[in-house]
């Protein structure tokens, strides 16, 4: 029978390839019958402390082995693990704990000190297990915490670890995305979702024990599902990417270098901050076979020199959401000398069926008109956690099976297709951006400013960046007598919004610019931010 | 201002707005703090480079010349020498 649950992955590679090495942080590393071992004793401990099937499990880490090795260990306890990003604001991630209903955390000693001091109420959860060296004991109020250390775990000891059985389609994960109801939403997705994904891009890139994947982005962001699970899959290794270094393009690129990277999948903009200031002449990238790039759009000009400094690679230019995972993708050729190029987000993957609708309805089906991207296949995920209205607006019926409740995700993204059969990002239907990777919907953070007692109203206004892809600035109607300024708004989002989603700059006016149909004009005042001198662009 | 004043001021009123810090340590580690992300260091290059009058070389965009106020005061002299 095939592996039909996430971590049935890492039992077949454990039993294939017990030796070979799992994992990699800095000096660190674990083989995969570690890997193994260890994320059994960390199944038996979420056991013992009253996890069962269908749990939420929170885990909030940032990139090391212990990630690893908890993540598999909620999954082997039949749990569901949700990401808590240990960097985010600590009411945005209550806000998640709340929202999902988590009652057990898995983090580090350190990691869970810091969200009870920065948090204004008691923590919703009942039990931790912390992951840890150090024997600290730690008193958070009624939570009760037990703590383990992997370096000591005795082999062969599971923590009475007990195998739990289940289908492929109980919930494997929540992701959360911004949402533009001012809260972020959780993406609940299976087993079956995920694996779906995993066994395809597994075969399609030829995915071997002996490929070494550079694990660029945060648990929280989906493309971890490609580093972490493909690799597990295959026997290969994952290589986790301090989250420094991609701050500093120039020690990226000596990391790829030193660890002979073979695979790497990250948002575009990381990508093109490593062609324009890595300094890539001085380093060999010889390594890699593989560089996928997602998420924002790519610049002609940076794509051209990242192909002449990584001879042995093939660039793919990938399309996705975590509603419904990776589902195109566009293998690049040769590059056209005309730097205006838009790079096309391609064709499906094999085991998806992608179709765009017009205004009428109708499948689009001629070169250069346009229609909205819809998702069909067991990657589409079930809806947001717990939010049956938002969930019924994007994971629609099949328009295609009128008799039948047969669902696809629709993604809000507006496409044409090429002369080739190739589809075409042209836009949005709403008022989300993609700013270095990271999805935003201008009303999360609209919603945040208006709830200052000194707005009246505000705008998230996107500019595009050839870096970035967007940066975000913000508009502010101040309440009549009111003279609310830039700090003290900043002030007001930190706690309340991700550093990525908190306008680079503010600009007050007295009332905002109206359409005819009453709608903030958008388009004009952007047109007036780019102009204006108030705007330093550096 | 000395080099040290300027840098902790643009510091404080453009990059780490909003963490309501008055103040920064000449040694305290900006980036174990994570006020210094990709967007918040292309900026405070930019600044670097137009108010010392300096060009600051990508190899040397690295974390040891950008950890604290004091690794950064280093490099803007080094660089005004060169």
């Amino acid at each position: 029978m095939r592996d039909y649950l996430l971590h049935h992955l890492l039992q077949r590679s454990a039993l294939q390839y017990p030796d070979n090495v799992a994992v990699i942080f800095k000096e660190k590393s674990v083989t995969y019958s570690d890997l193994e071992r260890q994320s059994s004793s960390i199944a038996g401990a979420l056991q013992q402390l009253g996890i069962r099937k269908g749990d939420r499990v929170g885990i909030m880490f940032s990139k090391s082995i212990e990630q690893i090795v908890a993540l598999f260990g909620i999954l082997k306890s039949g749990a569901i693990y949700v990401p808590l990003d240990p960097a985010a604001p600590a009411a945005r991630v209550e806000y998640m704990i709340r929202h999902c209903g988590i009652e057990c955390l898995i983090t580090t000693p350190g990691n869970l000190k810091l969200l009870s001091l920065n948090s204004e109420d008691a923590l919703g959860i009942s039990t931790a297990l912390l992951i840890g060296t150090d024997a600290e004991v730690v008193n958070h109020g009624t939570i009760v915490s037990k703590s383990l250390s992997l370096d000591v775990e005795a082999a062969g000891d599971h923590g009475g670890f007990q195998a739990v059985e289940m289908s492929d389609s109980s919930p494997a994960y929540i992701l959360h995305t911004s949402g533009s109801t001012g809260n972020p939403k959780g993406v609940a997705i299976s087993h079956l979702n995920a694996l779906t994904f995993i066994e395809m891009a597994a075969s399609y890139f030829d995915v071997t024990a002996s490929d070494r994947f550079c694990s660029h982005a945060p648990l929280h962001f989906d493309l971890s599902v490609f580093d972490i699970f493909v690799a597990i899959k295959q026997g290969a290794a994952i290589v986790l990417l301090p989250e420094m270094l991609s701050t500093f393009p120039v020690k990226l690129a000596e990391y790829i270098d030193k660890e002979q990277i073979t695979v790497w999948n990250s948002v575009s903009s990381v990508l093109t901050l490593l062609a324009d200031k890595g300094v890539l002449e001085s380093r060999n990238l010889d390594s890699l076979r593989l560089v996928h790039f997602s998420g924002d759009i790519m610049p002609v000009k940076y794509l051209r020199l990242l192909a002449q400094r990584m001879k042995n690679a093939a660039f793919y230019n990938i399309y996705g959401q975590t509603e419904a995972n990776s589902s195109l993708c566009y293998p690049i050729g040769a590059i056209p000398d005309d730097d205006s190029w838009r790079i096309p987000i391609g064709k499906p993957f094999p085991n998806f069926d992608v179709f765009a609708l017009n205004g009428e309805r109708q499948v689009v089906s001629h070169p250069g008109d346009e229609g909205e991207l819809y998702v069909s296949s067991s990657t589409v995920a079930y809806g947001y956690w717990n939010d049956r209205d938002m969930s019924g607006e994007k994971f629609v019926p099949d328009p295609r099976y009128p008799f039948l409740d047969k669902i696809v995700y629709k993604t809000g993204d507006l496409v044409r297709i090429d002369e080739d059969g190739n589809y075409l990002f042209s836009g949005r239907t709403d008022h989300m951006v993609k700013s270095r990777g990271y999805r935003i919907e201008l009303a999360e953070i609209e919603t945040v400013l208006s709830g200052h007692p000194d707005v009246v109203a505000a705008v998230a206004i996107p500019i595009p960046d050839d870096l970035v892809g967007n940066r975000i600035f913000a508009v502010i109607a101040p309440a009549s007598g009111c003279s609310v300024g830039t700090e003290e708004l900043f002030r007001y989002c930190t706690p309340r919004l991700p550093k990525y989603m908190i306008p680079e700059t503010m600009a007050f006016r007295d009332s905002l610019p109206m359409t005819s149909s009453g709608k903030v004009d958008r388009k004009k005042l952007g047109e007036e931010l780019v102009n204006s001198e108030e705007w330093a662009f550096p | 201002m000395s080099v040290l004043e300027s840098l902790e001021n643009y510091l404080l009123t453009e990059i780490a707005v909003g963490l309501g810090k008055k103040t920064l340590g000449p040694d305290e580690d900006l980036l174990e703090l994570g006020i210094i992300d990709s967007l918040g260091l292309m900026k405070l290059i930019s600044f670097m480079e137009e108010d010392f009058g300096i060009r600051i070389p990508d190899e040397e965009v690295i974390p040891e010349n950008f950890q604290s106020l004091n690794c950064m005061a280093k490099l803007v002299e080094l660089q005004v020498q060169n």
